[in-house]
Formats: structure tokens, sequence, C-alpha cells
């Protein structure tokens, strides 16, 4: 990204904070790699997540303007004081999208995989954009196999940040593989370990066997209402703790709609929690201290909000916990 | 009933409260929840919309597992307490909408004040999807009309609102309009002032209506009184008020006493509101008292871009979730 022009921040090809466009084989160990899921065929309300990645992408323009204006002094992180520089070589790629075929979710599913596969053997830090929640599965089933090369008997954690847990096994319309079962068949993948899988924010209702299931494994959830009180702090140090421990890696599975809806429109399950997007951030930020080395950020649907702030909102979230990775950070005196 | 018998996706089907089964008055008794809408809105000053916030209920409830689950048990996931699905299908009825007159004021309270007493009567809970809130005055007095049938003499009334609505007299609206709701049931005697509670109000209202909330022996909790003592405390001042030598309380809900970054479409957004989820703490609490009907009134669907973002009808719908799946509970009938 530091090797564009000043531009105008809606002019030019829209890649994720306006970060070089690159092939997948040019994906270098230490990138950041944005991949672009673009998939909801397995999403069962409202349909729009389709056009997540490109709307992300979108939203970050009017950031990255900001970066790339900001001069050799860099920006300045106003909560930690911390000072963020761009690379001379830009550690943030985007590799576009990933192969998806509304009509074969199987296809899709090694579609995304594959993908990711790929970035995660170069030794790329993944990060899947949505696409309904379902992309997790595929994304974290790349992550695993990649994985293998890296370590000879991998032990992985997983942390799922939802309002949902999308833990069913199976649904009468739509089958197995869905945007309710993906932690599901996550939790399947011999790599993941049952014990190491923590929840963020689950409100509302679900059905009893999915509940029973992940405590007869020994997940551990953390209700929106428990984070309200223990507060994204804590939650995010024993979350972290939890997924890591005994683990070599950790995949994180993020949907947006663990925030609010009154604050984060652009989503198709509505959600009423009191989560704010800060709190959101908080916890990503701290989450970025644990072994995490790939996660998807999913459930974005632009056309529900013509306002464009979710999107726009979308690149504060993503930068809370991949910041650290693209930035030459000088902490604060 | 042909709809919800085999697996089809949430979003198909015929559009009732929360995928209930149809009904009419006759099939309701002791212990079930009729379910009605009230697309009324001609009371409200401001912005006309209200009248399509039924369908927007309906149709967001279905959104809700509870009568598509996988499973027969549910689990609210915060206190893990469980509902059987196949319980709330017996007890709850969609009556669908009120026959309603835009022009005929007389013929829309007596239509109000027949559906809550025919209801009440049978010893169902009536549950009104509005609609303006001025269609709460009626329903109240239609309730109490139905438990004097009983013998019963008197109601109390909990009224959650941004606003106190104890407005008189309006130069345009006369008599009949959405600021006026409170007035007019202290005005008719249908409940006494010392049994009226008022939760919620923020921002600035009419002096003269702050003044008489203060004459009167009534209760008023501000929003920020709400935030200091917390919910329960709240609603256990309320309901002992309210319920005081009473032999039922009818709750009214305005959906506008919710802080507009929740709720934004209503004709009169609030910043200084209440939470969604203190709503959703409230409403088992307010299960637990002698509540035996409930209004939810305000919503505007036609405001935020189309009702794209649908926050507003699926907070009042787990609202009302959560008020009747603990009524049921109580009740013993999930064994």
């Amino acid at each position: 990204m530091s090797d564009q022009v000043h531009q105008l921040q809606d002019i030019g090809a829209s890649t994720f904070l306006g970060s070089p466009y690159v092939a997948l084989d040019k994906v270098e160990r230490g990138m950041v790699v944005i991949g672009g899921a673009p998939h909801d065929s397995t999403h069962t309300s409202r349909f729009g997540t389709r056009m997540g990645p490109r709307g992300i992408r979108d939203g970050s323009l009017a950031m990255a303007e900001r970066f790339h204006s900001s001069g050799p002094d860099g920006i300045l992180d106003v909560a930690s004081g911390d000072r963020l520089t761009l690379p001379d070589t830009s550690r943030l790629v985007d590799v576009g999208d990933y192969n998806v075929y509304p009509s074969d979710v199987m296809k899709s599913t090694e579609g995304i995989a594959g993908g990711v596969e790929e970035v995660v053997k170069r030794g790329g830090f993944s990060v899947c954009l949505g696409g309904d929640h379902y992309v997790g599965y595929p994304s974290c089933l790349g992550y695993t196999r990649a994985v293998t090369e890296l370590s000879p008997k991998p032990k992985i954690g997983y942390i799922h940040i939802d309002g949902h847990l999308d833990f069913r096994d199976d649904t009468p319309v739509w089958g197995k593989y869905n945007h309710g079962t993906n932690a599901r068949r996550i939790s399947e993948l011999d790599l993941i370990s049952p014990s190491n899988m923590v929840w963020i924010g689950i409100q509302g209702w679900s059905d009893e066997e999915p509940v029973s299931a992940i405590d007869t494994g020994g997940g551990l959830i953390f209700t929106a209402a428990d984070v309200l009180r223990i507060g994204p702090e804590e939650v995010a140090r024993q979350a972290g703790e939890r997924a890591s421990a005994g683990c070599d890696f950790i995949y994180m599975s993020v949907d947006i709609d663990f925030i609010d809806t009154g604050f984060f429109p652009a989503t198709g399950s509505v959600v009423n929690d009191a989560i704010t997007p800060d709190i959101m951030a908080t916890i990503l930020r701290i989450l970025s201290r644990y072994p995490i080395g790939a996660m998807d950020f999913v459930e974005v649907s632009p056309r529900i909000d013509p306002s464009g702030r979710s999107m726009i909102m979308s690149t504060d979230l993503l930068l809370a916990h991949v910041a650290p990775r693209i930035f030459d950070v000088t902490p604060s005196p | 009933m042909p709809i919800r018998r085999g697996p089809i996706p949430k979003t198909g089907g015929l559009m009732t409260f929360i995928g209930a089964p149809t009904g009419v008055v006759d099939d309701l008794s002791s212990g079930m929840f009729g379910v009605f809408g009230v697309p009324f809105d001609v009371s409200s000053p401001d912005q006309i919309g209200p009248r399509v916030a039924p369908k927007a209920y309906r149709e967001t409830s279905t959104y809700f597992q509870m009568m598509t689950a996988q499973d027969a048990t549910l689990v609210e996931i915060n206190s893990r307490l469980t509902t059987d699905t196949n319980v709330v299908r017996n007890l709850v009825r969609d009556l669908g909408d009120l026959p309603v007159s835009h022009v005929d004021w007389e013929m829309m309270s007596s239509t109000l004040r027949n559906a809550a007493r025919n209801i009440a009567s049978r010893g169902a809970t009536p549950v009104a999807l509005g609609g303006d809130h001025f269609i709460t005055y009626p329903l109240v007095q239609g309730y109490l009309e139905a438990l004097r049938e009983s013998g019963d003499s008197s109601i109390g009334y909990i009224q959650f609102s941004s606003r106190l609505d104890l407005g008189d007299r309006d130069p345009v609206w006369g008599d009949v309009w959405r600021g006026a709701t409170a007035r007019r049931l202290i005005d008719s005697e249908t409940v006494r002032p010392e049994n009226m509670v008022f939760i919620g109000a923020n921002g600035y209202v009419p002096l003269e209506q702050w003044q008489m909330a203060e004459r009167l022996p009534s209760t008023v909790i501000t929003a920020e009184q709400v935030r200091s003592r917390g919910i329960p405390d709240v609603i256990s001042e309320a309901l002992e008020r309210a319920s005081h030598n009473c032999s039922g309380v009818f709750v009214g809900i305005d959906i506008d006493v919710m802080d507009g970054g929740y709720v934004a479409m209503t004709g009169t957004p609030r910043f200084d509101g209440l939470r969604n989820v203190d709503l959703f703490e409230a409403m088992p609490l307010l299960a637990g008292g002698s509540v035996g009907g409930v209004s939810l009134c305000g919503l505007n669907p036609l405001i935020e871009t189309m009702s794209l973002v649908k926050t507003g009808q699926r907070c009042g719908v787990e609202m009302l979730i959560r008020f009747i799946d603990e009524k049921i509970r109580l009740s013993g009938s999930y064994k």
C-alpha cells in the first residue's frame, strides 16, 4: 500500500485499505492476506452477504486515504498513544476473491479452503472476508490443512465471536452445511480441540442439543450479557487463555452480528444485545496477543445499510486485530 | 394446521406471530395468549407508519425459532432456562388484525375495548401489536370491563414511554391523540392515579404534564433512575404500586422508551433512553406479577430507510416472547 501514489479515496482498484493486489503465489511470510468469499447461498434468512467483501473493501478506502496522506510520522492510535507507520514494503496484501459456486456448496467449500490453505502454507496470516458465516468452516478447513505442514501434530483452539452458536448439527431445510452449522463442522475437524473452543457474545434462544454438545465437549460460552457484566478485556483474556491452553495455534471466526444491530445495521440476522462496536474492537485488540494464525470476518450485508457506516466500521474492527502485523508500531512514550 | 408441518425455510409459510396457529377469540381459554394487530396510527401527530407495524412484527417474528426449532426444546442462552415450543404452540393464537377505522374513533375505540374484554374474560392474555400509543386507552378500558365481569373493580397500569402521555385536549387532534393516553385513563376513571406507574421518561416533557404527575399520587421513574436503580428494583416497585388493591395490571409499552440508537424507527426517537436489554430483563419480571394484558406501540417501520434495519420490530418481538415464555413457565405448563 505504501507503493501507491496519493489519490482520492474513491479512485482506483478497490482493495482492502488500498493494499497491493497480488496473486496467491506472491504471498510471502509475515503478510496479512485479505481474501474474499462472496458466498451467501447458505444463509437461512436475508441474503446479501455475497456483497460483503466488496463492501468492506470499498468501506476501507476512507481509512486508506488517511494512512496514505499521513506522512512519515504516521498516525496516532489515540486510545493507546501508539504511533503507527507504514513499512516501506507493504505487509498487507489483497488476493481478491476465492472461487465460489452458488449452486454447489461443496465446490465453494473447496474453493475457499484451497485459497486459505495456499495463503497459510506460504506463511501468510489469512483474513477471509465473508460471505455468510458458513465460509468460516472452509476457511478453517484450509487453515488446518496448511498447519499440518508447519507442525507435526498440531492442536488448534477456536474462538467464535458471534451472537449465535452456529453449532447445530443439521437443519431440516438447509442440511449440514450452512451458516448455522459452521462451528459444529469445525469441531469435527481432526486438529480442533473441542475443549479449546470458546464462544463470545451469544444471545437469545438456541436449540437444546447444540448447547449440550458444547458443554459435553468442554467448550466455553460467554454470553453477550457475560461480556457486559465481566467486561470485554477480561472476557478476551479468558477466551485467549482457554483457546490457547495446550494448543499450537488458534483459529478465530468473527461474525459482526455480535454487535447490536442498532450500531451495525448491515447484517441479515438482527441482534439486540447492547454490544457496541467499541466492545468488539477491544476484544479483537486483546486477542491479537494470542497465537491466532487465521481468521474470518463474516455476515456483512452492505445493501441493508445504505448509510455505509457498517462497512467503514468494518475497517476499524479488522485493524483492531491486525494493526500490529501490518504497521511499524512505536509504543507510547 | 397446514403451516409449519414439514421442513420449510424460516421465511416461508403463513406470516403469523412467531408462526403461531391462527385463531379466533372463541379458541382461547385460561392461560392462553391472544395476539392481535391494531394497524391504526391516525392519532400520531407526526409521521404516519405504525399502521404497518403489526405486519413488521409478524414478519420479523418468523426469524425466531419458537415454532421452527429442530428440537422441541429451546434454551435461553444466558439463563439456560428451557422453553417447550410445543407448549407455546398450544397456548398462543394469532387472531389477525382488528377491523380498523381511520375516520371513526367511536367505532375504533369500541372495537379495541371489545377485543381486550373478550380475550381477557376468557382468562387469556390480550397482546396487542400496535399501532400508535393511543390504542392503549380503550384496550385498558376493555381489560377492566372483563375483570368487572368477574366481580373485580380495579386495575393498575404500568406505562413504558419516553414521555408521560398526560397531555390534555390538543388544539388540532382534540381528545384523541397519542400524547393523551394516560390522561384519558385517569379522566375516565379507568385506573386510579395511585395505581399508575410511568417508567422511562427522559429528555424534555411538557411542564404542565410533569407538574400534573407530581400532584398525582402516581409513580414516575425516569430513565436516569432506571439506570441508577436497575431493572429488578424498578419493576418490583412498579408491580407493587400498580397492583395495590387491584386484581390485574395492564402494561402499555411505547417503543420510544428505548434509546434511538437501539430502535431508530419511531416518530419520537430519544437519545437518553433505556437499552433493549433493559426491556428484555423487565418482561419476565412483569410476567411474574399480576400483568394480564400488554400493548406494544409506537413502532414506525416506514422510518429508517424502508425498515431494512429491523432492530425495532425484532426488539418488540423478543420482549413479547420473553413475557409470554415466563408466564407459561410460571403457570407450570412446561412440566
